[in-house]
């Protein structure tokens, strides 16, 4: 679905070239949750840049669904560390968003309002939001603020979910509960996900598969394969193989922070 | 709804500057013709209250006028110079600049220009909203979160969705602000319209708080100080 070929980006600035990734080759498939740690500053949000098109490479090529990137590819939905939701706009009207920017949703909205109503309160169940739909985001915690930045992100049942530290600036508790909103989202809509973290339990927890990268200029070292069965339990979290997992991640980027 | 101790302290403030002033005219044995006291201007506005009324009505039509063409203009231009970064930075100096030139500088040439009567009187409101409504509405435009963008452009958004869904919408808030007469607070927080939190923007001379109810105060208050003017 995702094929990154020897991909190279530097930004331009006013100092001189920053170049933040060097021949980066990654490869994601259909339904696929990968996540992508590294140390910070080693290009992981611009490699996000990347996969949706809101840049260019450099050098090398970027490909979704067989297809070359050449501009924003509007199947993905994206969700970042701050919710940024739209003060303005009540809870729902905030999910409801990108309806009134994707096609073919948005020639259909006005004609088919109440059957998408319905689809973001659902959305909004899932998550456990469904009372605050007519509430405002400065009314809801953090928390619930991604949350709702979430249904934000899938509301147009994209086929590509990309999430930059979501969950950075929540608390354990808060976090834990969110990998479990998104493990069931993910169980039950079946979207491919690319998930930036700094945390290493959370890659561990909720992937498939999780890419190492260097530090600057970033490429990735190292792909494991995580595969405790599934629907994994928060259990998971406490037993050996877990751990040590985490450990050895932890180990790994140490390693590539000292290169 | 309940009255808070908060909701009182305004009405408590003026209540004791009022005394405050009255009590220092008659302390200090003030003429009146140097300040006269709260109670002389009070019967004063009842002595002569209709050459007042006749006045701020005057007022209150040319400011209106020139505050509607100010939003109209203001609206105009602040949506051209927000629609690229480039503009914005190119421009903003110059807003700045202009707005920072004292509006009563500029009457006499007015009254130059067009005559004593209603076109200064409206040019001069004009002026005076107008620069912060352009400076407003050009910042809520062109500082829409790099984050929030990313997720509207990676869904296919152009620059005119974005304006649309985000940087108009928010500029509501600060046309209010922008609207008020004459407070240079250089404090600048979007609110919701109850203005119980919003987005953050960078500090910039020239923008202001947006709290409409304040600032809807002013064209009357500049009113009765012209009809005074006028009257004596
Ligand atoms: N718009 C930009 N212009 C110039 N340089 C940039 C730009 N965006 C990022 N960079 C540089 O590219 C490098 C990688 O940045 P990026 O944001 O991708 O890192 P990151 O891995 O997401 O870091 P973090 O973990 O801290 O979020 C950094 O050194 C940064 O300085
Ligand atoms: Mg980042």
């Amino acid at each position: 679905m995702i094929r990154l070929h020897d991909v190279t980006l530097s930004y331009r600035g006013r100092t001189g070239e920053v170049t933040a990734l060097a021949h980066t080759t990654l490869k994601v498939e259909k339904g696929e949750f990968a996540a992508v740690v590294g140390p910070s500053g080693c290009g992981k949000s611009t490699l996000m840049k990347l996969v949706t098109g809101l840049i260019r490479p450099t050098k090398g090529k970027v490909e979704v669904d067989g297809a070359d990137v050449t501009g924003p590819v509007k199947i993905a939905g994206m969700a970042f560390q701050a919710a940024n939701m739209l003060p303005w706009r009540s809870v729902i009207d905030n999910v409801m968003l990108p309806l009134e920017i994707v096609q073919p949703h948005r020639g259909r909205l006005s004609r088919e309002r109440a059957a998408y109503r319905e689809r973001a309160m659902d959305l909004l169940g899932v998550v456990g939001l469904r009372d605050f739909a007519d509430r405002y985001p400065w009314e809801m915690s953090g928390g619930m603020q991604q949350r709702a930045s979430l249904c934000r992100a899938l509301i147009h049942e994209p086929a590509l979910l990309m999430l930059d530290e979501p969950f950075a600036a929540l608390d354990a508790f808060t976090r834990e509960e969110l990998w479990v909103v998104l493990r069931d989202l993910w169980h039950r809509l079946g979207f491919t996900v690319i998930l930036v973290t700094h945390d290493l339990r959370e890659a561990a927890f909720l992937a498939d598969t999780i890419h190492v990268m260097s530090a600057r200029p970033g490429h990735i070292v190292e792909t494991r394969t995580v595969d405790f069965p599934r629907p994994r339990p928060l259990d998971v979290l406490y037993t050996t193989p877990f751990t040590d997992l985490v450990h050895s991640l932890r180990n790994k980027i140490a390693e590539v922070r000292q290169a | 709804m309940r009255i808070t101790a908060e909701d009182l302290t305004p009405v408590a403030f003026t209540l004791a500057i009022f005394v405050l002033w009255e009590l220092a005219c008659i302390l200090f044995r003030i003429d009146s013709f140097i300040l006269p006291a709260p109670t002389a201007v009070a019967a004063a506005m009842v002595q002569y209250w209709w050459p007042l009324l006749k006045n701020s009505f005057v007022t209150l039509w040319t400011t209106t006028v020139g505050f509607l063409l100010a939003v109209a203009f203001g609206i105009a231009l602040g949506i051209i110079v927000g629609w690229s970064r480039a503009i914005y930075r190119g421009l903003y100096p110059v807003m700045i600049g202009f707005n920072s030139i004292p509006k009563v500088a500029v009457v006499p040439i007015l009254i130059m220009w067009f005559g004593i009567g209603e076109i200064p009187a409206i040019l001069t409101a004009f002026l005076i909203s107008f620069f912060p409504i352009v400076v407003n509405v050009a910042t809520g435009l062109a500082t829409t979160e790099p984050d929030l963008e990313d997720v509207l452009r990676a869904l296919g958004a152009s620059k005119l969705d974005i304006m649309r869904k985000v940087g108009i919408p928010r500029t509501g808030p600060y046309l209010r602000g922008g609207g008020g007469v004459g407070n240079h607070r250089r404090q600048c927080r979007a609110r919701p319209p109850d203005g119980s939190g919003g987005l953050q923007l960078p500090d910039a001379a020239g923008v202001r708080r947006p709290d409409g109810a304040r600032d809807r105060g002013h064209p009357h208050v500049r009113g009765v100080r012209r009809a005074g003017k006028a009257h004596g």
